[in-house]
């Protein structure tokens, strides 16, 4: 082959190309939130951003993720790690432990779903785990409620493995071009018998039993110190996968603040005592009216996020005003910012007023 | 979201805002917004009757 047709067959291939990754921050540079969390037994809690744990009616399963700092493959400094710490005595028929990862349908239409030229695509990963096994993976597809899955096996205990998986594309249904949820990524940890039931290996109607189908291993789960952990995710169009595409961290981080953002800096977490990074103005110069501060966010939501206001000190549904830490009254929470306001009947007339925050618009 | 507590907030027209949320320990202002997954699930437990927004102030 030529060189000018290898670069042909490159170019078409896409594998020379930008923005191949459908994936936001894939490499788990990203951890807003904080590094770690512990005792987790609830659903929708985040670490590294963007993807998150649900849990489906466990008893005693605890576990702590962080964001964990990768030594041992080259390449990636960081993954999401789960870690075990109260196992699961068994796992019953109803009960499922995932990792999900969600997206916007605006943001996946050149998938060409609901046609019959829908693109196949590739998910690609290394994964991980103290347990060697098969592990499902499901696509689930909001618009239509569609589903698609398929396996993977971890073969060797404690050592990093890439994963290629490839998916047909769907024809049943369009993806619907807005901010909602059209598109979640499930990485099963464990499966009861409900959940593993139907075939998924092609595109149909959603079915319980088809949501992670083929799942061999619940061992993570009751397991105390299990670990499971994730890094270098790429989904991509495409039967192929290609070497993960990095990003700069700045990039990955304006990214993932589309869904959430806070006031404080990268590496403080929501609610610890300080001022850096809080908003600031000071209260009219007459008690007659109400004094207002905005909050612009540094990049536009997804939608109107839930705010979550804290004063200095960290304490949640407030804000400093005067010296105090007051309740606040949220003006018109929206994509770009949200405004504050006081009385300056209770504060006082020039007074500082300041505001730290959360701002949650996730999926 | 184990909600414990729902509360409509007024803004200076008197409009109804936001609600205050109180999730687990921690107070929310929730934007009256369908595509704010918060919003949703707050409407969804008030059609299941399991949870009531007070009025505004």
């Amino acid at each position: 082959m030529s060189k000018a047709a290898e670069l042909a067959a490159l170019i078409g291939s896409q594998t020379a190309q930008g923005n191949r990754n459908l994936i936001i921050n894939g490499a788990m540079q990203v951890a807003q939130r904080g590094t770690s969390s512990t005792g987790l037994h609830t659903s929708g809690n985040y670490t590294t951003d963007r993807f998150s744990l649900v849990f489906g009616n466990e008893d005693e399963l605890r576990v702590t993720m962080t964001q964990n700092s990768v030594t041992d493959l080259p390449g990636f400094a960081n993954s999401l790690k789960v870690q075990t710490t109260t196992a699961e005595s068994a796992i019953a028929a109803d009960e499922s432990y995932y990792i999900i990862n969600r997206y916007e349908g605006q943001d996946f239409q050149q998938l060409k779903y609901g046609t019959s030229n829908a693109l196949s695509t590739t998910l690609s990963f290394y994964v991980k785990s103290s347990v060697t096994g098969t592990f499902a993976v499901a696509i689930y597809q909001t618009d239509g409620n569609d589903i698609i899955g398929s396996t993977y096996t971890i073969n060797s205990a404690n050592t990093w493995e890439k994963k290629e998986i490839t998916f047909a594309g769907n024809t049943l249904a369009a993806i619907v071009d807005d901010n909602t949820n059209a598109i979640m990524i499930d990485w099963f940890l464990a499966a009861g018998s409900n959940f593993t039931s139907v075939n998924n290996t092609s595109w149909g109607g959603y079915e319980t039993g088809k949501l992670a189908f083929g799942h061999g291993t619940n061992a993570v789960a009751t397991t105390t110190n299990a670990t499971w952990e994730i890094t270098g995710v790429q989904w991509e169009l495409g039967e192929q996968a290609t070497p993960f595409e990095h990003r700069s961290f700045g990039d990955e981080l304006a990214r993932c603040q589309r869904y959430y953002q806070k006031s404080y800096n990268y590496s403080v977490a929501p609610g610890t005592n300080t001022q850096d990074g809080a908003t600031y103005n000071v209260t009219q110069a007459t008690s007659s009216y109400p004094s207002a501060g905005y909050s612009h966010f540094k990049v536009e939501m997804r939608a109107a996020p839930t705010i979550t206001s804290y004063d200095y000190g960290g304490t949640s549904g407030k804000m400093n005003a005067g010296g105090s830490a007051v309740t606040p009254v949220i003006q018109d929470p929206a994509q770009r910012g949200f405004g504050n306001y006081v009385s300056n009947t209770s504060v006082g007339v020039n007074s500082s007023v300041a505001i730290h925050y959360e701002a949650d618009a996730e999926l | 979201m184990n909600i414990t507590s729902a509360k409509y907030q007024a803004n200076l027209e008197g409009e109804n805002t936001c609600i205050i949320v109180v999730v687990d320990g921690v107070t929310m202002f929730v934007p009256l917004d369908p595509a704010n997954t918060n919003y949703a699930e707050i409407q969804r437990q008030v059609a299941a009757g399991t949870l009531t927004i007070a009025d505004a102030d």
